[in-house]
This record gives structure tokens, sequence and C-alpha cells, in this order.
């Protein structure tokens, strides 16, 4: 009877939260750039395109941006990495144990199709460690997670327009290396701000 | 204050709700007219989004590439839209569509976000064995398996019926029930700690 009481009480208040959720999120400004290129570019409908393969109509087609959202990049983690060692004191933090070794940013591979192997390596230790830093939020102080998730906003963000533009260039190498490079500056965050939160 | 759909074309009707009346929009838009595709883009994307983010995992940038997958199908796939279901229902469809296309495309990622088969998710991510606390019901729904996640979001969330969510998923009715009885008890069960 208790129990019944009880599972009958859980799930209203399942219902009503759900109820309460936004049913709008803002999605991020320069997701019509992309999409707005690509139906530029189609010109006459009916083109046997991918969708994947329309990314590659994404607004980099300055490289001047690309290197903006560099700077972006490496001001808005670095400002988080900063927050974090001011919070614990300590100039170089230990990494978990579960951390594995950040590569140098030279890229061992050399086009979109060999890179996506690789990609899906990022987004499952990124998962890992986003889940770590969750479980260990109550230890930091919330500006501090609220600087770090900032950052890993600004770093997604870069994320996407190197995937973006790299669809429309799968050969550039160098385009492959920034987006090694932007994958690793969002482990390296994350480790450190997991590290922190455990120490 | 208009509404985006009014600034940009008069002639656009709006509802007693004042939102942009879509069918118009989609009549442009299926002619050709990028600029009211472009409205009928910011008037649908806050919610598609929401739905992307979800179907994601609260994963932006995964939620980001679906919700480009899905309004560039759309684009695509305006000549065909009969207007048997409203415009929102089918954007959604193509949101579902472009997860499944994703998660079927990268065997690697499939086997992060595989679909119905939930048997192949780790015991290890079940909620009922993780020791996380405090977590939100947007966390939590976050780390649903993906397919009890899918059937709670589409049920719960969007209200579509359960033989509607097995026809837009191409699984049998009994099967999205049982996922979304799945997602309530995995639920409670995280907002019980």
């Amino acid at each position: 009877m208790t129990d019944d009481f009880t599972d009958e009480t859980r799930s209203r208040e399942l219902d009503e939260l759900t109820a309460a959720l936004p049913r709008e999120m803002t999605p991020p400004a320069e997701a019509w750039d992309v999409i707005g290129s690509q139906i530029q570019r189609d010109g006459q409908r009916g083109q046997a395109r991918t969708a994947r393969t329309a990314r590659a109509a994404a607004v980099w087609q300055h490289p001047a941006f690309l290197a903006a959202a560099s700077l972006l990049l490496v001001a808005g983690s670095s400002a988080a990495t900063y927050t974090v060692l001011r919070e614990r004191s300590q100039p170089t933090p230990p990494r978990t144990a579960s951390a594995e070794p950040v590569s140098t940013a030279v890229s061992t591979v050399s086009n979109l199709s060999e890179f996506t192997g690789k990609e899906n390596e990022y987004l499952r230790r990124v998962s890992g460690l986003i889940t770590i830093m969750e479980s260990g939020d109550a230890e930091l102080a919330p500006e501090t997670i609220a600087k770090v998730k900032e950052s890993l906003a600004v770093i997604d963000g870069a994320i996407l327009e190197a995937r973006g533009a790299l669809a429309r260039d799968p050969a550039n190498r160098q385009l492959i290396e920034m987006l090694e490079a932007t994958y690793e500056k969002k482990l390296d965050l994350l480790q450190r701000t997991t590290a922190m939160a455990r120490s | 204050m208009p509404t985006p759909a009014a600034r940009y074309d008069s002639s656009v009707h709006l509802t007693a709700d004042g939102e942009a009346d879509t069918p118009d929009l989609v009549e442009l838009a299926r002619g050709g007219d990028d600029r009211a595709f472009e409205q009928l883009y910011k008037a649908h994307s806050p919610r598609l989004f929401a739905l992307c983010m979800r179907l994601a995992g609260g994963d932006r940038v995964a939620a980001t590439t679906l919700l480009q997958d899905a309004f560039i199908a759309a684009w695509r796939g305006l000549p065909h839209f009969r207007g048997d279901a409203p415009f929102t229902s089918w954007l959604h469809r193509l949101a579902v569509n472009a997860m499944l296309q994703n998660a079927r495309a990268d065997k690697r990622r499939s086997a992060r976000v595989l679909f119905m088969d939930d048997a192949a998710i780790p015991a290890s991510e079940s909620r009922q064995e993780r020791p996380d606390i405090g977590m939100d019901l947007e966390t939590a729904i976050a780390r649903l398996p993906l397919g009890a996640r899918t059937a709670f979001v589409l049920h719960h969330i969007e209200g579509y019926q359960h033989n509607e969510i097995a026809d837009q998923l191409g699984i049998a009715v009994g099967t999205v029930k049982a996922q979304v009885h799945r997602a309530r008890g995995l639920l409670m069960a995280s907002l019980s700690r």
C-alpha cells in the first residue's frame, strides 16, 4: 500500500516536472548560416546531395572567421582553466586516473574520412569526462562550473564550424589539425576540471 | 509586436495566438522563396532544437547537426510535402529520421546511441546503478538509453501517441509502450535519490 502510494506520488511528480520543461531552446546563431548557405548552393532543388554533405556549405568561406573562432576558443577555455586553477591554488593540477594523455596537435590523419574514426574516440572520451564533471559539480564553486560550461559552449561552436569547413574541404590538413586541436582543448579543459573536482 | 513573418510579408496572416500562419510561408518556400524558408526556420527552430537537444542527450554539437539536417531535408523535401500533417510534425519526423540516419551511418557512434536495442546499453549506464545525486530532470532524461529517451521525449514532452511514435520509428507499438514505461521507471528512480 505504501509502495503503491509512493509510486503514485513519484509518477505524479514526474508528470508535473515533465510538463514544466521548456518546449523551446535557442539554437546556436550560426546554425542558420550553414542551412542558408546550403540552400543557396542547391540552387535548383532535387540535387542528390546528402544532408551530411550539406554542412560543407558552412560559413567558412573566409579564413579570418576560423582565426576568430580559434582566438575565442583559446581565450574562453584559458579563462575557465585559470578559474579552476585559482580556486584550488594549484599551478599544475593532477589529471584524473582515467584521463588519457592529450596528444599533440599534429594530425596523423589526412582527410575527413580518416578523421571520422578518431572523432568518435574524442566523442567517447568527452562524454565520459562530462559525466565525471557533472557528478563532481558539488565540489566546485558554481562560478567555476558556470565558467567551464561557458567555455565548453565556445569550444562546441568552434567544433561545429570546423566540421562544416572540413566537410567542404575534406582534404584540408590544416582544418583537420584545427579540429583535432579544438577537441584536445576540450578534453584538456574537462580533464583539468574533473581533476580539480576530485582533488 | 509583429512576428518576423509578418515583418517579411504583410500578406502573412496571424493566428489568434499571434503565431505566423505557417501554411502561407510553406507555400512561399515551396515555390523556392528562401526568405520565406528562413522565416519558417525562425518560427520553428526553437521548438525543434529543444527536441534535437533531448534526442541528442544534451549534446549541443550533435543537436545542432540534427537541426541542420532536418531543415536542409525540409527544404529539399518541400515539393513533396502535401500538408497532410502539420508542418511542425513533419519537421519533427525529419529530425528523428536524421538522428536514425546518423546512428546507422556510423557504427561506432551508433554503439553509443544505438536505438531500440537497449539490451546493448551497458548496465553501468543504467540510472539505477549510478551514484549520481541531485540530477535535474533534463539531465536524467539525457542519460536515459536512447530508445527509452526517444520514446519518452516524443510521448511525454512532444505529445505523440504510441502508434504515431511506432510509425515514425518503424517499431511495434508494444515496444514503444515498453520503452516509455522503462523510461518512467528510470526517471522516477533518479528523482527519488
